[in-house]
């Protein structure tokens, strides 16, 4: 155990805004303004538009948006099959996404980190159960597991978020693991330990913010990975239930119509990879600011 | 290996009984029409009135001899109803995992060796939109291009080799831009280890020193990452499966789901997993033939 104590240093303090440079810094600064345009939307969804987003107007289906032939003020993107503003249901779509992205990761890293901390620490057979489900849990296409569950318990919202976030821990617990395997034999845990702390105070004070910084690198990813993966469920009709306007499932009712109207599936398609994007390239930069020296997580 | 199987057998198992009384899930919407003694009798004819354990290992022993019970919209095996669909599946997973690694490690090696220009730049913003783009999103795309502007290619269906092109290109475009990116950044850490420089040094040839020295370390962590694709292709099929209209396992789970037709639903996701393992296995025993260094650990 102590041979593995070598490999892993304390993460040092202090951010490195200076590690982000040149066309990087520029393609981060992009994907902050795009993240923020997406979280503004969707907390601001009522105010942007005045569109219901599940008002039927069926006198106005598929309206092209405002600004090709046929298309309206009123509607900037158009409307869909059943006269719904585009524009509205994806400021309200991009509620869905982030709430699952969100939600879904922290139940997966608070679940994961709880479990990589109790097996790094207390290793012996704890270790040993914990690590085999971990693995068990990796060596399952996760995307197959959730459509199986999913299946079975049918959509909605919170099932989605329970499913993904149960199904996405195990990353999470290898890693602060690995972490706590280094911090467990350091000077300033065993100070601790010498002077009496409880070990749920040496694991949440003195361990756990020393072994956060890799955790919030994969955290950031994941959110990216959990929102594509809501919006798949949601296409195949096992995630979102139809009523509430997501992304996916505004893919999955757009296919239809593909040949009258382009913009069903375009507008929906574009703002999920740009968010998706600009998640990933501010992971890369938030890798870099927190600690240079994990290049090649991801 | 073998606790990751029963694993995934307690898994599939387990799926009937989330809800609770897998009666219901079974007779659906016929339950309405059958007196209670009816449903009795199915309970009992089923075993679901016996002990969790007994029927855990009835499961198993069935599911073994891939019996998974009758499905209940074709009248026949269900295992049946998922077998025939492999060879589709199986296809499809091919060309795409062809792709992957046929296109994205050249360019990532491109990229490598002229780091910084504009060959470079254009690979990897590729790459990184191709990790962005939500696979069903891009099929949906090129629907729409081949099937409404451009007429050249079958947008759904399985057939001519022609038929295979969209689907196996949205499966490929993922996990083509991942090897792009990793063989990328595994040839820029080779190259400056020492061995290079000293074939450098020796007088070695440009081509030389990046094809016989860099590229042959610099592939093994690569090959790790190809390896798991494989299985994440079967999770990524089911997606592809449904916008194409490609007679996979994919799609087939995904229209016995549909149908609430469990018994359809348990053997495709047996089957899916147990190949996941079954494929994860053989890469393992693939790595070590290939890395030396792990074999006497």
């Amino acid at each position: 155990m102590t041979a593995t104590a070598v490999t892993t240093l304390p993460v040092r303090r202090g951010l490195r805004f200076g590690a982000v440079t040149g066309a990087r810094a520029v393609g981060a600064l992009f994907a902050l303004c795009v993240v923020t345009l997406v979280v503004v939307c969707a907390l601001g969804a009522p105010l942007i538009t005045r569109s219901n987003p599940a008002g039927l107007d069926i006198k106005n289906r598929l309206v092209p948006p405002a600004w090709a032939e046929g298309g309206s003020r009123e509607h900037p993107l158009g409307t869909d099959q059943l006269g719904r503003d585009l524009l509205s249901r994806l400021a309200y779509g991009a509620r869905v996404s982030l709430l699952v992205g969100v939600s879904a990761v922290a139940v997966s890293g608070v679940v994961g980190v709880a479990l990589g901390l109790v097996a790094g620490y207390y290793g012996g057979v704890v270790d040993d159960v914990i690590m085999r489900l971990a693995d068990f849990e990796l060596a399952f296409p996760f995307i197959l597991l959730a459509i199986a569950i999913l299946a079975v318990l049918g959509p909605g919202l919170s099932k989605v978020i329970l499913v993904l976030g149960l199904t996405g821990w195990a990353q999470y617990c290898r890693l602060t693991r690995a972490q706590v395997l280094g911090l467990r034999e350091t000077e300033f845990v065993e100070a601790a330990r010498t002077i009496g702390a409880s070990t749920p105070r040496i694991l949440i004070r003195h361990i756990l913010p020393n072994a956060m910084a890799p955790v919030i690198v994969i955290a950031s990813f994941s959110v990216a990975s959990v929102i594509i993966a809501e919006a798949s469920l949601s296409f195949l009709g096992l995630g979102i239930p139809p009523s509430v306007p997501s992304w996916g499932g505004m893919l999955s009712e757009g296919r239809t119509y593909i040949e009258r109207a382009w913009w069903l599936v375009t507008f929906p398609g574009l703002a999920l990879m740009l968010t998706v994007l600009s998640i990933n390239v501010l992971g890369d930069a938030l890798r870099d600011i927190l600690d240079p020296h994990l290049r090649g997580l991801s | 290996m073998l606790v990751v199987v029963l694993m995934v057998s307690a898994a599939s198992f387990a799926l009937l009984f989330l809800t609770g009384d897998p009666t219901e899930l079974l007779l659906g919407s016929a339950a309405d029409v059958m007196s209670q003694q009816q449903i009795e009798e199915f309970r009992r004819a089923r075993g679901f009135d016996r002990p969790w354990p007994a029927q855990y290992l009835g499961f198993v022993i069935h599911a073994a001899r891939g019996d998974f019970g009758e499905s209940l919209r074709h009248h026949r095996p269900a295992f049946e109803v998922i077998w025939e669909r492999v060879p589709a599946t199986v296809q499809l997973g091919a060309v795409a995992f062809a792709l992957s690694v046929g296109f994205g490690v050249p360019l990532g090696v491109i990229s490598a060796t002229r780091r910084g220009s504009a060959v470079d730049a254009g690979a990897m913003l590729v790459a990184l939109l191709g990790q962005s783009v939500p696979s069903f999103w891009l099929g949906i795309v090129l629907i729409m291009l081949f099937g409404v502007y451009l007429p050249l290619l079958p947008i759904s269906g399985r057939g001519t080799w022609l038929h295979l092109v969209l689907p196996g290109v949205t499966l490929a475009a993922f996990p083509l831009a991942r090897n792009a990116r990793l063989t990328r950044s595994s040839v820029l850490e080779v190259m400056h280890q020492e061995y290079v420089r000293t074939a450098r040094a020796k007088g070695v040839p440009e081509l030389g020193v990046v094809y016989r020295h860099a590229l042959r370390n610099a592939l093994i962590p690569v090959v790790t990452v190809i390896g798991l694709q494989l299985g994440f292709l079967l999770g990524g099929s089911v997606i592809v499966e449904t916008i194409f209209a490609w007679p996979g396992v994919g799609r087939a789970l995904i229209q016995a789901i549909g149908n609430k037709d469990f018994p359809v639903v348990q053997a495709g996701v047996t089957m899916l997993a147990v190949t996941f393992v079954a494929v994860n296995l053989l890469v393992d025993l693939l790595y070590a033939t290939l890395n030396p260094r792990i074999r006497y650990q």
